[in-house]
């Protein structure tokens, strides 16, 4: 037990620049077991931040230390990275491969040797993805929605305690999403997942822990509901637009809800997370926006 | 077969690069079976580097099969083969026709191959950041250097194909050319210079990825190689010259390889070594330890002694044994006589005596017995020996083996003619035998025989053992038939392709259109019927003084009607 609940992401005081450009300012972060969601604008500094997680790049300074083993090192990335599934933001699939060619040539590349045992796991995650009937036609033939998913799948290869994510939910369709939701939800239990995205729903359905990433400064870090609460007795419902409302739009029943300072006697409504996110974030991404 | 052979290859090709079409599969999740794993996670334990290598190099060996450009490559090389081995195969019997030529030329023939394996190779080695996956692979335990390692690996399917490459060479020579003579150890050489060759190919291609990860970069290399290999493949010209050893495509010298001491295996060794040291380097691209520092200094060590051996002059022993073929092939020949035509050959090359034998026993038996008793030779004998290796050259006195073969009308060279003989020259020469005409050119001017019967005769005689189509092929001119108002005289086909188009050679006489004309009458007629007139009066039919309309008339046929004037150049016939 006390191992599970041992942290197997340390980050601290992690800064990485492009050029002038600060990307990941002084982050620190202890994640354990569980989901743990990344949510930011774009340009907020989630890639870099998971790409420093899936030992893409290294940190300008700060200490990086995954499943228990330091980045800084070459052996400690190697451990790692026979530990790791990693989801890349724009996956680069060789499209002349087959699904089934691809996720098995990836499969080698992460040490799974044994041919026979590695085909069996290579038809393990298609299957898990729903892919098991296109798994031989060739990856150009696929849709995004199926070219996604064989990405998922190459991640889950060998069961790997820690799974980086970047927007693995992009290009899929709604029904799509749930079922991943569910996939990660199980076959992912007992490893440490780090997925970013901008689907707040997702975020609120699968995470055990947020963290709100913006300007490469982390603004929030606790749970869902937490995220949620911040936007506790600022969320309301009116007939009309209320221009002192930081962001108002109609909803399908007719009403106007609305985020920010509530007049009194508004009718308060139960927040979600997408209100606390757009407390902290998107409040100054409209100001940027209009600079 | 050959059909045969090129269409399979492009059927894999077509199976491979047309499975199931491009328009993309409909979405639709099926439900998800989400199916926990069982226990005992032990079953996708982890192997080594050195085990993801062989399997990377399965997998990419497989993918060698659907590249276009290997495709392309193995495909020239078949078109190339077929080209040479049976669109512009005759029915020749010449020194090419040996065994050891024809291996020689089996480097040179996957050349196309290994150049477009390279291509092959180096995009597969390129893939990875072409496609845009090299962020997701940089995540993988799998070092760039092992994934190198998979990439060099693919080249055994490479050697697959160069292998059934090698059997389709094996069974055209055997079952479309006439081969003969043995199979030396040299041309054993030749043909793991071939796999040496697609190997390097396949290392050059990973290393250039590697370095210089561009997919131009290939094609610009096989350039600068093709010019590179020509220029030292050359050097020495038409003379022999060991430097061009070190070229990957050294030039063939200009005479059979019976007169040679090739050094194949050293060059090969030579070879090998270039390819496992641009291994060595595309490896040390991201690796550059102390094994792969040893692997280089061996690899430089072994390419040096390598070059060194296979541009030694030839051993004192060799050269005097390779003098005395040249000078006495006599010695060093077997012979078959039959009835007065006596064949002989190298005894390496003896099997060349059946095929001979083969083409000319119904020409000398279409002889009249009287001369037929005089007796008529063919013999091995080697035309270029000023092309020899020096130290042979040292040894042999040119002129007077040029001049005792001049001194002996009977005596004809087998492969006379070089590179291309035709059998129809051993037969030609044959048939100016029978009539007491000159079998070369004295004083580089050929004899005409314009109106002459005995050159008819000589032709009729030629063309016998032959189909009609055949024979009358052998008696037609090259210009006979397309525009003769500028060309009264001529040469028939075989002489002008044995003669004229393979180098500086003058043919030993030229006839007129009309007797050429008058020779294909003969041809068409039955053999025994003129056989008969011609035996009757053999020394009349074969005196200069006697006509060709004389000939055509004895036989009941229309006369030739009038012989052009003589050429510039020529002299008549005595």
């Amino acid at each position: 037990m006390t191992t599970k609940m041992l942290a197997c992401v340390e980050l601290d005081q992690v800064t990485k620049r492009y050029g002038r450009t600060v990307a990941v300012d002084g982050v620190s972060l202890s994640i354990a077991t569980g989901i743990t969601g990344l949510l930011g604008p774009n340009g907020a500094g989630k890639t870099t931040l998971l790409r420093i997680l899936a030992t893409v790049l290294a940190p300008d300074s700060g200490h990086v230390e995954l499943l228990g083993r330091s980045t800084a090192d070459a052996d400690g990335r190697l451990e790692i990275r026979r530990r790791l599934g990693y989801v890349p933001q724009e996956p680069g699939f060789h499209r002349q491969f087959s699904a089934f060619d691809f996720v098995d040539y990836i499969a080698v590349l992460k040490l799974i040797t044994e041919r026979r045992a590695r085909h069996d796991e290579v038809r393990r995650v298609l299957d898990l993805l729903g892919l098991t009937s296109v798994m031989h036609k060739r990856i150009r033939q696929l849709s995004g929605g199926m070219r996604r998913r064989v990405a998922i799948a190459q991640a889950l290869l060998g069961s790997p305690e820690l799974l980086v994510l970047d927007e693995p939910t992009a290009g899929l369709d709604p029904e799509q999403r749930l079922r991943f939701r569910e996939l990660l939800s199980t076959a992912a239990g007992g490893a440490t997942v780090v997925l970013s995205t901008h689907q707040t729903e997702d975020v609120a359905a699968l995470c055990q822990r947020v963290v709100v990433i913006h300007g490469g400064v982390v603004r929030y870090d606790g749970t869902p509901t937490g995220l949620a609460a911040l936007a506790a007795e600022r969320v309301w419902l009116a007939d009309t637009r209320d221009p002192a409302a930081q962001l108002a739009w109609m909803t399908g029943d007719g009403l106007v809800r609305h985020v920010g300072e509530p007049p009194a006697g508004a009718h308060i409504d139960e927040p979600r997370v997408e209100d606390g996110y757009l407390l902290l974030v998107g409040a100054s991404v409209l100001q940027e926006t209009s600079l | 077969m050959m059909i045969l052979v090129i269409g399979a290859v492009f059927g894999l090709a077509y199976a491979f690069t047309h499975r199931g079409s491009d328009r993309p599969t409909t979405d639709s999740w099926q439900p998800v079976k989400v199916t926990t794993r069982p226990d005992g996670a032990a079953d996708v334990k982890l192997g080594t580097n050195t085990a993801a290598a062989l399997q990377l190099a399965r997998i990419e060996g497989r993918q060698l099969l659907r590249s276009e450009a290997f495709i392309v490559g193995i495909s020239m090389s078949v078109a190339i083969l077929v080209i040479f081995g049976v669109i512009w195969a005759s029915d020749s019997i010449g020194s090419e026709n040996s065994w050891r030529a024809w291996l020689a030329l089996l480097p040179a023939f996957s050349l196309p191959f290994a150049g477009l394996a390279l291509v092959a190779v180096n995009l597969a080695a390129l893939r990875a950041r072409r496609d845009g996956a090299e962020e997701l692979f940089s995540t993988l335990p799998v070092a760039e250097a092992t994934r190198a390692v998979g990439h060099l690996g693919a080249m055994w399917m490479a050697f697959v194909v160069q292998a059934l490459f090698v059997a389709v060479t094996v069974v055209e020579a055997v079952f479309v050319r006439r081969q003969f003579g043995t199979i030396d150890a040299a041309s054993v050489g030749d043909v793991a210079v071939s796999f040496v060759l697609v190997a390097c190919a396949c290392a050059l291609g990973v290393a250039l990825a590697r370095w210089l990860p561009h997919p131009l970069v290939a094609l610009a290399a096989l350039v600068v190689l093709g010019i590179g290999a020509s220029a030292i493949g050359a050097i020495g010209g038409k003379h022999w010259s060991l430097t061009r050893q070190l070229s990957i495509w050294p030039r063939y010298p200009d005479h059979d390889w019976i007169f040679a001491v090739r050094p194949t295996w050293w060059h090969a060794l030579y070879l090998l070594a270039l390819g496992v040291g641009v291994a060595v380097a595309a490896v040390a691209r991201t690796r550059r330890d102390r094994p792969v520092a040893m692997i280089a200094a061996v690899v430089v060590v072994v390419a040096v002694v390598a070059a060194v051996a296979q541009t030694r002059p030839m051993t004192e022993r060799d050269a005097q044994r390779i003098a005395s073929m040249v000078a006495d092939p006599e010695l060093h020949s077997d012979c078959r006589i039959n009835d007065g035509l006596t064949l002989c050959a190298y005894r390496d090359y003896a099997d060349i005596i059946d095929l001979w034998s083969e083409e000319l026993t119904a020409p000398f038996a279409a002889v009249a017995p009287q001369r037929r008793a005089s007796g008529f030779t063919v013999l091995w004998r080697e035309p270029s020996l000023d092309r020899l290796d020096p130290a042979v050259r040292r040894r042999i006195d040119i002129a007077a083996i040029a001049a005792s073969r001049e001194a002996d009308p009977d005596t004809w060279n087998g492969v006379e003619i070089e590179g291309t003989e035709w059998s129809p020259v051993n037969r030609l020469a044959l048939g100016l035998w029978s009539v007491g005409l000159p079998l070369t050119a004295a004083a580089d001017a050929p004899c005409y025989v314009g109106g002459q019967a005995r050159g008819v005769v000589a032709l009729w005689v030629a063309a016998q053992g032959q189909s009609v189509k055949a024979a009358e092929r052998l008696v037609t001119g090259s210009w006979s038939g397309v525009d003769n108002s500028d060309n009264p005289y001529d040469l028939p086909v075989s002489w002008i392709d044995g003669y004229v188009w393979t180098g500086d050679r003058t043919p030993p006489a030229l006839w007129a259109a009309t007797d050429l004309a008058a020779a294909r009458t003969l041809v068409g007629l039955e053999p025994a019927a003129v056989q008969d007139v011609l035996w009757a009066d053999w020394p009349r039919w074969t005196d200069p003084a006697t006509t060709t309309d004389e000939l055509m008339t004895a036989l009941g046929q229309t006369a030739a009607g009038p012989v052009a004037g003589m050429p510039d150049g020529a002299r008549q016939c005595q």
